[in-house]
């Protein structure tokens, strides 16, 4: 049962719809195991997928928790309202934890690692290669472990969760995608600026172009998430209008 | 462009729209990767590298919780890798650029109607109390879909990258050290909001300080700059 749930999961958001969100493809993954649950009772195998129709949302690489626990619950023959319960209890930490983690913390810190890795002269394919391992080791972790955790604990599976201390590791990678970011405007920064500071001489329009970029970064952290279209607007317009400006003078 | 060449860039702009969301979310489909692994297959990895990091500074603040609307830039950089390496110039970056940025928009609109559909066509077939089977052959259609999806993204925009004019890359007023430059600009102000969007402790600042002075370090080993 195990290697079903851990398998399936990785579709668990083939069926993502606004509707009922991650509901159909969780039904999808815990399929198996509501079938094995329920041998050789047919109406019962019916109600155990009508219990599981309805709209349900998660972090897909933490979906493996719920669908662990559901699974669990239901070859328990538990108290359907029980099972209900936990498909509204779910959700909330299921989502916020892992987004919070996956996205907003290990995958810009890989991204970045990676991106370092480059420009220091590391080859782009090899960095690629480092980024997709790294951020996979992780994800496929706790794929598993999830799964492991829910079919295990069942109704308690929210212990195991909190074992796995999200919130910290979250911050811990943010402080070091934190670190990769200055890392990374440093090396900018020195190819910008590096021929003023050993020469000692006033730099032309590199020095013009670093500024704008510090005035940038410094707009960007203010207004770019609340604006996000706005950047890509702005790059846009910018390349345009020097294609039109090429054009023109050709 | 050979057409082993051909068939490679589309079969990774396909496995790219698929990993995205609906198979696997293994990050093939971030544009560091989709980049630089097009540019591999067309000869040259380090534009494809460079176009994919621009374009993954550029999207890399939208963080995708819950049914947030955002461009899909994965499978777009496969034809904007191709617009980089295969047109003449520097300008062919900023083309390459220009068509990633307007693809993965495009790409987000079609994300957005496939889960419309997949919606309808789910209030369509429940409940599946009745025939549990069938739910099964809606997953593999809803992926066939998503598959046809990336199809329907990168084949087009690669015969078009194929039908630009070389003069229109050749029109960029600036070289490859001041384009560089520009895009390095550029993408300070996607940094500002993703330095925001980190889920750094509040001395956040103090960190990104010590990642300058050792971004200068770095450089001075190293020899870069």
């Amino acid at each position: 049962m195990k290697g079903f749930l851990f398998f399936r999961l990785f579709l668990v958001q083939a069926l993502w719809n606004y509707r009922t969100l991650l509901g159909a493809g969780l039904l999808w993954v815990v399929f198996p195991a509501l079938k094995e649950g329920t041998r050789g009772r047919e109406e019962a195998w019916k109600e155990a997928v009508e219990r599981h129709q309805g709209t349900f949302n998660a972090h897909p690489y933490l979906a493996g928790f719920a669908a662990g626990a559901l699974a669990r619950l239901e070859a328990d023959r538990a108290d359907p309202r029980l099972i209900q319960r936990m498909r509204r209890a779910l959700p909330g930490p299921l989502g916020s934890l892992g987004d919070r983690f996956f996205w907003a913390g290990w995958l810009p810190l890989t991204l970045l690692l990676a991106g370092t890795l480059a420009m220091v002269g590391i080859s782009p394919l090899w960095a690629a290669i480092v980024f997709l391992v790294l951020y996979n080791t992780p994800h496929l972790l706790v794929r598993w472990g999830g799964v492991v955790s829910g079919l295990s604990e069942g109704s308690q599976v929210a212990r195991s969760l909190g074992r796995y201390d999200f919130p910290r590791w979250a911050e811990r990678a943010g402080g070091a995608g934190v670190l990769l970011l200055g890392s990374l405007g440093g090396l900018l920064l020195m190819e910008a600026l590096g021929p003023v500071l050993t020469t000692g001489r006033p730099g032309g329009w590199e020095n013009i172009l670093a500024l704008g970029g510090m005035v940038l970064f410094g707009l960007g952290f203010r207004l770019g998430r609340a604006y996000p279209r706005a950047l890509s607007t702005l790059v846009l317009g910018v390349l345009a209008g020097l294609f039109l400006l090429g054009i023109l003078n050709s | 462009m050979e057409p082993a060449s051909w068939i490679l860039l589309v079969g990774l702009g396909v496995w790219a729209a698929l990993d995205g969301v609906s198979a696997g979310q293994f990050m093939v489909s971030r544009p560091l990767v989709t980049g630089t692994l097009s540019g591999w297959i067309l000869g040259d990895p380090w534009t494809g590298f460079i176009l994919g990091f621009f374009l993954e500074i550029l999207h890399l603040p939208g963080i995708p919780v819950g049914g947030v609307r955002l461009p899909e830039p994965g499978p777009a950089t496969v034809p904007a890798a191709a617009a980089a390496i295969l047109l003449p110039g520097p300008g062919s970056l900023a083309l390459g650029a220009g068509l990633g940025i307007v693809l993965a928009q495009v790409g987000g609109w079609t994300v957005v109607a496939q889960r419309r559909w997949q919606g309808a066509l789910l209030a369509h077939h429940s409940p599946f109390s009745k025939d549990p089977r069938r739910l099964t052959w809606v997953l593999l259609g809803a992926l066939a879909l998503d598959g046809l999806r990336g199809l329907g993204l990168v084949l087009p925009a690669l015969g078009l990258v194929l039908l630009l004019p070389p003069s229109l890359a050749q029109a960029w007023p600036l070289s490859m050290g001041e384009t560089l430059a520009l895009l390095a600009v550029l993408a300070s102000a996607p940094a500002g909001a993703l330095l925001a969007a980190l889920p750094a402790p509040r001395y956040r600042w103090a960190l990104l300080g010590v990642g300058l002075v050792m971004g200068g370090l770095l450089s001075i080993w190293t020899g870069v700059g």
